[in-house]
C-alpha cells in the first residue's frame, strides 16, 4: 500500500470532509476531524512499526511521473528515512492534540478551522516525505496557505499584521529556492529533480557545479531554510506569529514548522551542497550561536509568556543549527532529536499557555502569581513540561542536548563552550518565569481558576508519557535515526576528505 | 474558392456578427438574451469548424494563412476565453442597461481580428487582423457612452492603439524594402545574417507595435487608464483575449519570420521582459483600485511572458502556450468575481469594498482567492506551474539572471495579492451589505476557471502534451 499518499491523501479528504459537514450541524465538524486524525496517527504508527531501522536506503518509495514534457521531469516520487520518518511521527502525533485544544476555543467558522488544520497537516507530510526538489518545494509552498489563514482569521489583535509577515518572509525566501532548484535541475543535465540521483551525482563527483554556482544556490537553499528555522537575524517574524496565532496554530509552528527549516538543512543542504556547507560553516554555527544567547536574553525579559516561549524557540532551534553544523554523527543525531524534543515540549507549553489564557484572558506575567495553590495539577504538569524544555535529565530535552554539545565539542570546542550557556540561560528564563507565575502571592482574581478538565488531560498526558519514555528509553526513537545519520556523516566526510585530508586528519 | 475551408471559423464569426447586427435593431433592448445566445452559438460553431481541420496543416491564400497545430490550438484558446466572457458579459449588460446587440457584434468581430492574427503567415494579414481586433476594441473599451471615465478609455486606447499600429505597419513596410517581401517563410530565409540598420529598425518598429498590445514596459502606460475606465466584460476581454492573441501572434512572428535575428530581439526583450516585471509589481503595489491592481499585475505577467520569448527555444514555446491558458484561467476568474460585486455604474471597484466578504459571500471570496493564490505562483494552481515551466526555459537556455529577477518579482507580488485576501477574510465588514445575486452565465465561468486553475495546477501535463504537439507543430 502506498502508506505515504495514503496519509495525504487522507489528510486532504478528512479536511474535505470537514467542509462538507451541513452547516447546522457545524459542531460535528471537530469530531470528524477529530477522528480522521486519529486514524492517520494510527497509520502513521504503522509506518513506524513497518519502517526497517538497518535499512540504508530510503523506504516506502512511491515513483511515478508528474509533469512529463520534452524539456522538464518531475516525478512523484515520496520516501522517507529515519530522519523523516520520525518527523511524520511527530506532526501526526501532534495533529490530534491541536484538534483537541481547539475543541471550545474556536468559535466562528468552525469548519474552515479543522479544515485547515488538516490541510495543513497534508502540506507538512508532504515536505518530509518528498524526494523529488519540485514536489518537496510544492508541498513546502502549498502549507503557507492554511498557516496563513489560521494566524490571519482566528488569531489575536495584530494577527493581520502577523499573518502577512509570516506569508512574505517565507515566501522571499522560497521563492530563491526556486530558482536554485531550477538552476541545479539544468546544471545537473536536465534529467531529473530527484534528490537522491542528484545527490548521488555530487558523490560521485559527476555533477560539480562551479564555485560562484554553487555558493549561490547554497546560499538560496540556506536562506530559505535559515528563515523557517530561524536563525539569527531571520527570526522576527517568528515572535509575531507565534504571539498572534491561536494556540493550535502556534503549536503547529513551534513543534513542526520550524522543524521543517532544520530539516531542509540536513536534508537538502547537507547532501547537495557538501563543500559549500563546509566551508560556511563557521557563519552558520556563529549564527546559531547568536541565535542561542540572543534568544535567551530576550526570552528573559518577556512580559509574556506565549512570547517568552517564542522567544525560547529562537534559542533552542539554534542549538539544532549547531549540531547539524558539527557534521558528525552526535551532533546531528541530537539534533534531530533535538527536534522531536523541542516539539513535543515547546508544543506542550503553548497548549498550556493557552489552557490558561481560555480561563483568564491574559497571558501577561504580572497577572499571575502563586498560582500553584490553585491549581495544581495544571501547575505540576507546568513543571515537568518546564524540566523537560530546560533539559532536565530524566526527561526528553537532556538527550538531545547532551549529544548536541557533546557533537559540537568535538567540532568545534569554541562554539561548544558558548552554546552551553543555552543550557543555563534556558534554565533561568524558564525557571524565573515559573517561579513568578506558580509561586508567590496569589491574588484575589485568581482564587476561583479551575484546574484542569478531562479534555485538558487528554491533551497533556499523551505529550507528558513521550517526555519521560523520550528521556528514560530514547533507544526507540534513536535507533530510527541511527543508520540515516551515520550516512548523512559519512558523505559529508568523504567530501572533506577531498578537500583536505590533512587537517581532516588531525581533526580526528 | 476551397481555401476559405482554412478561414471557416473565422467567416462563421463575421457571418454571426453581421445577423447579430441586422437583428439588433429588432429586438427588445431591454432583456433580449438573442445576441449572447446567437454569439456563444457563434464561437461554438467556429470551435466545431476550427476541429474539422484539426491536425491539418496547409498553407491557404497563396501563402498567407497558415493551418497548423499551434494557429489550431490558439484559435480554441481565443474562441474559449470569448465564450466566457460573452456570457459572463450577458447579466451585466442588463444591469448597466447597455444591452445592445452590438456589443456581442463587435465582440465577435474583434475576435474574427484576433482569430486572424494566429493563423496569419503573412505581415500584412497579421497587420489587418490587428486593426480589426483594435477597432472592436476601440469601440467597446467606450461602451457605456454617458459615462466620462468610459470615453476616457476608449479616445486613449484608440489615440495610442492608433499609434502603435502605425508603427507596426511601419517595420513592415522597412522589412518589405529590405526583403521584398511580407510572408513569414520569405523573410525568415532572407534575414539570416546580422542585421543591417534598416531591417534592425523594421524589427524594432514591429516590437514596438506588439509590445503595446501585450503590455510591454515601456508602451504599458494605456493599460491602467483603460483597464479603469472600460466596462468590467470589456477589460476581461482586452486581459484575456486580446492580449493572449497578440502574444500568440507575437510569437508567431518573431519565432517564424525573423528568428534569424534573434540573437538581436532576444536582447531588446531580455531588457524589457525586466523592465515590464518590475514596473508592473512595483506600481500595483499601492493601487486601491481592484481594476487597476489587475491591470498592473497583468503588465507584470506580460513581463514573465516576455520570458519565454528571450529564451528563444522550443521549450520558451511550450512555457508560452501554457501560461497563456493559465493566464487566461486565472484572469477570467478574477475578472469575473470583480464584476459580480461592482455595481451598477462600475462602482464599488475600490479595495475597500471587499472588506469581510469572506463573511458575506463566502464561495465568491475562496474562489477570488484561488485566482489571485494563482496569479502569486503559489503551488496547486496553474500559475504557479505556468512559473515553474517558464523560469524552467529561461533556465535551460542559460538566463539564470533573469529566473532571479523574475521570483524577486513573484516575491514583490505576493504583497499585493494576498493585500486583497485579507481584506476579504482577516477584517469584518463594517455594514451590512445586500446580497449578491449571482448569475447563472457569471457562475459557470468562475466554476470553469476554478476547476481549471487547479486541474492545470495539478495536472499540467494534459495541456502541456497539447502545448509540446503545437509547438513542434507550429515553430519546428
Amino acid at each position: 500500500m502506498p502508506i505515504l499518499s495514503a496519509l495525504i491523501i487522507l489528510s486532504i479528504l478528512g479536511g474535505c470532509l470537514v467542509l462538507l459537514v451541513p452547516a447546522s450541524l457545524e459542531r460535528w465538524s471537530k469530531h470528524v476531524a477529530f477522528f480522521t486524525a486519529l486514524l492517520i496517527f494510527t497509520l502513521a504508527i504503522a509506518l513506524f512499526l513497518r519502517f526497517d531501522s538497518r535499512a540504508p536506503l530510503m523506504q516506502f518509495v512511491e515513483r511515478y511521473p508528474w509533469i512529463h514534457s520534452s524539456s522538464i521531469h518531475v516525478d512523484y516520487y515520496l520516501g522517507i528515512d529515519g530522519i523523516s520518518l520520525l518527523l511524520i511521527l511527530l506532526t501526526t502525533f501532534i495533529t490530534p492534540i491541536t484538534i483537541l485544544s481547539s475543541w471550545r476555543t474556536i468559535e466562528k467558522q468552525i469548519r474552515a478551522f479543522f479544515a485547515l488544520l488538516l490541510f495543513l497537516q497534508a502540506g507538512i507530510i508532504g515536505v518530509f516525505a518528498a524526494l523529488d526538489l519540485v514536489v518537496f518545494y510544492f508541498f513546502w509552498e502549498v502549507m503557507l496557505i492554511p498557516m496563513y489563514f489560521l494566524i490571519g482569521v482566528w488569531g489575536y489583535e495584530r494577527r493581520v499584521y502577523a499573518a502577512v509577515k509570516f506569508f512574505l518572509y517565507t515566501m522571499a525566501g522560497s521563492l530563491l529556492m526556486l530558482a536554485a532548484i531550477i538552476t541545479l535541475y539544468f546544471y545537473n543535465g536536465a534529467v531529473t529533480f530527484s534528490l537522491p540521483d542528484i545527490v548521488a551525482n555530487v558523490q560521485q563527483r559527476s555533477l560539480i557545479l562551479p564555485g560562484g554556482v554553487e555558493a549561490f544556490l547554497f546560499l538560496a537553499f540556506f536562506l530559505a531554510f535559515a528563515i523557517k528555522v530561524p536563525l539569527f537575524p531571520l527570526h522576527t517574524w517568528l515572535p509575531d506569529a507565534h504571539v498572534e496565532a491561536p494556540t493550535a496554530g502556534s503549536v503547529f509552528l513551534a513543534s513542526i514548522l520550524l522543524k521543517m527549516g532544520t530539516y531542509g538543512l540536513i536534508r537538502f543542504c547537507l547532501p547537495l551542497f557538501p563543500r559549500s556547507c563546509i566551508k560556511l560553516a563557521p557563519v552558520a554555527i556563529t549564527l546559531a550561536i547568536i541565535g542561542i544567547i540572543y534568544g535567551a536574553l530576550v526570552a528573559m525579559v518577556q512580559p509574556d509568556v506565549k512570547k517568552l516561549i517564542a522567544y525560547s524557540s529562537v534559542s533552542h532551534l539554534g542549538l539544532v543549527v549547531l549540531g547539524i553544523f558539527s557534521f558528525n554523527v552526535e551532533g546531528l543525531m541530537g539534533a534531530n532529536y533535538q527536534m522531536l524534543n523541542h516539539g513535543i515540549s515547546t508544543g506542550a507549553l503553548f497548549l498550556l499557555v493557552g489552557i490558561l489564557y481560555e480561563r483568564k484572558h491574559t497571558r501577561q506575567i504580572r497577572d499571575f502569581g502563586g498560582l500553584a495553590h490553585v491549581i495544581p495539577i495544571y501547575s505540576s504538569f507546568f513543571m515537568i513540561t518546564t524540566l523537560a524544555s530546560i533539559g532536565m535529565p530524566g526527561l526528553n530535552g537532556f538527550v538531545g542536548e547532551w549529544l548536541i554539545l557533546q557533537g559540537s565539542f568535538l567540532a568545534n570546542r569554541q562554539a561548544a563552550a558558548f552554546a552551553t550557556t543555552a543550557v543555563i540561560l534556558s534554565a533561568v528564563y524558564m525557571l524565573w518565569m515559573y517561579q513568578r507565575v506558580f509561586f508567590g502571592t496569589l491574588s484575589e482574581s485568581n482564587r476561583l481558576l479551575s484546574d484542569l478538565k478531562l479534555r485538558e488531560y487528554a491533551i497533556l498526558v499523551p505529550l507528558v508519557v513521550m517526555m519521560v519514555w523520550m528521556g528514560m528509553y530514547s533507544a526507540t526513537f534513536l535507533r530510527k535515526i541511527d543508520v540515516s545519520t551515520a550516512r548523512i556523516v559519512s558523505d559529508i566526510d568523504s567530501i572533506r576528505q577531498q578537500i583536505s585530508p590533512k587537517i581532516y586528519r588531525v581533526r580526528r | 474558392m476551397s481555401d476559405f475551408r482554412y478561414l471557416l471559423p473565422e467567416v462563421i464569426l463575421s457571418v454571426v456578427a453581421s445577423l447579430i447586427m441586422l437583428l439588433s435593431p429588432l429586438l427588445d433592448r431591454k432583456d433580449s438574451n438573442t445576441p449572447g445566445i446567437l454569439s456563444g452559438l457563434g464561437l461554438l460553431l467556429a470551435t466545431a469548424a476550427t476541429l474539422l481541420t484539426w491536425r491539418q496543416r496547409a498553407l491557404g491564400f497563396s501563402g498567407m494563412v497558415l493551418i497548423d497545430g499551434f494557429s489550431q490550438l490558439s484559435r480554441l484558446l481565443l474562441y474559449g476565453i470569448l465564450f466566457c466572457v460573452a456570457i459572463a458579459a450577458i447579466d451585466f449588460l442588463k444591469r448597466e442597461q447597455i444591452n445592445f446587440g452590438e456589443f456581442y457584434a463587435l465582440l465577435l468581430f474583434a475576435t474574427t481580428g484576433a482569430s486572424l492574427m494566429v493563423v496569419s503567415a503573412d505581415l500584412i494579414l497579421t497587420f489587418l487582423g490587428i486593426e480589426i481586433l483594435s477597432i472592436g476594441t476601440y469601440v467597446l473599451a467606450g461602451f457605456k457612452r454617458e459615462d466620462p471615465r468610459c470615453t476616457e478609455a476608449s479616445l486613449k486606447y484608440f489615440l495610442l492603439g492608433g499609434f502603435s499600429t502605425a508603427f507596426f505597419l511601419y517595420g513592415v513596410a522597412l522589412l518589405y524594402g529590405k526583403t521584398t517581401s511580407t510572408r513569414y517563410q520569405a523573410l525568415a530565409t532572407s534575414l539570416q545574417t546580422v542585421p543591417d540598420i534598416l531591417t534592425f529598425t523594421g524589427l524594432t518598429l514591429i516590437l514596438v507595435g506588439f509590445g503595446f498590445k501585450v503590455a510591454m514596459a515601456p508602451f504599458h502606460v494605456w493599460t491602467p487608464d483603460v483597464y479603469e475606465g472600460a466596462p468590467t466584460p470589456i477589460t476581461t476581454f482586452m486581459s484575456t483575449g486580446s492580449k493572449i492573441a497578440a502574444v500568440l501572434a507575437f510569437v508567431r512572428v518573431f519565432y517564424m519570420a525573423l528568428e534569424g535575428l534573434n540573437k538581436e530581439w532576444g536582447d531588446i526583450l531580455w531588457v524589457a521582459a525586466v523592465l515590464t516585471m518590475f514596473l508592473g509589481n512595483i506600481a500595483a503595489l499601492s493601487q486601491s483600485n481592484i481594476k487597476r491592481l489587475l491591470a498592473y499585475s497583468s503588465i507584470a505577467h506580460a513581463g514573465y511572458l516576455l520570458i519565454g520569448f528571450v529564451s528563444r527555444s522550443r521549450f520558451g514555446v511550450e512555457a508560452i502556450l501554457f501560461y497563456t491558458l493559465s493566464y487566461a484561467l486565472m484572469n477570467l476568474g478574477a475578472f469575473t468575481v470583480v464584476q459580480l460585486i461592482s455595481r451598477q455604474g462600475d462602482n464599488r471597484v475600490l479595495l475597500h469594498d471587499y472588506v469581510g466578504l469572506g463573511t458575506r459571500h463566502r464561495w465568491l471570496a475562496v474562489s477570488l482567492s484561488l485566482f489571485l493564490f494563482s496569479l502569486a505562483g503559489i503551488p496547486a494552481t496553474a500559475g504557479f506551474m505556468g512559473k515553474l515551466f517558464l523560469f524552467s526555459a529561461a533556465a535551460q537556455s542559460g538566463l539564470y539572471w533573469l529566473v532571479v529577477l523574475a521570483v524577486i518579482n513573484s516575491a514583490i507580488a505576493v504583497y499585493y495579492y494576498i493585500r486583497i485576501i485579507v481584506l476579504m477574510f482577516m477584517r469584518e465588514p463594517e455594514a451590512k451589505e445586500e446580497t449578491i445575486r449571482i448569475p447563472l452565465g457569471a457562475l459557470a465561468v468562475i466554476t470553469v476557471a476554478a476547476l481549471g486553475t487547479l486541474v492545470l495546477g495539478i495536472f499540467p501535463t494534459i495541456f502541456m502534451q497539447a502545448a509540446e504537439a503545437a509547438t513542434v507543430a507550429g515553430i519546428g
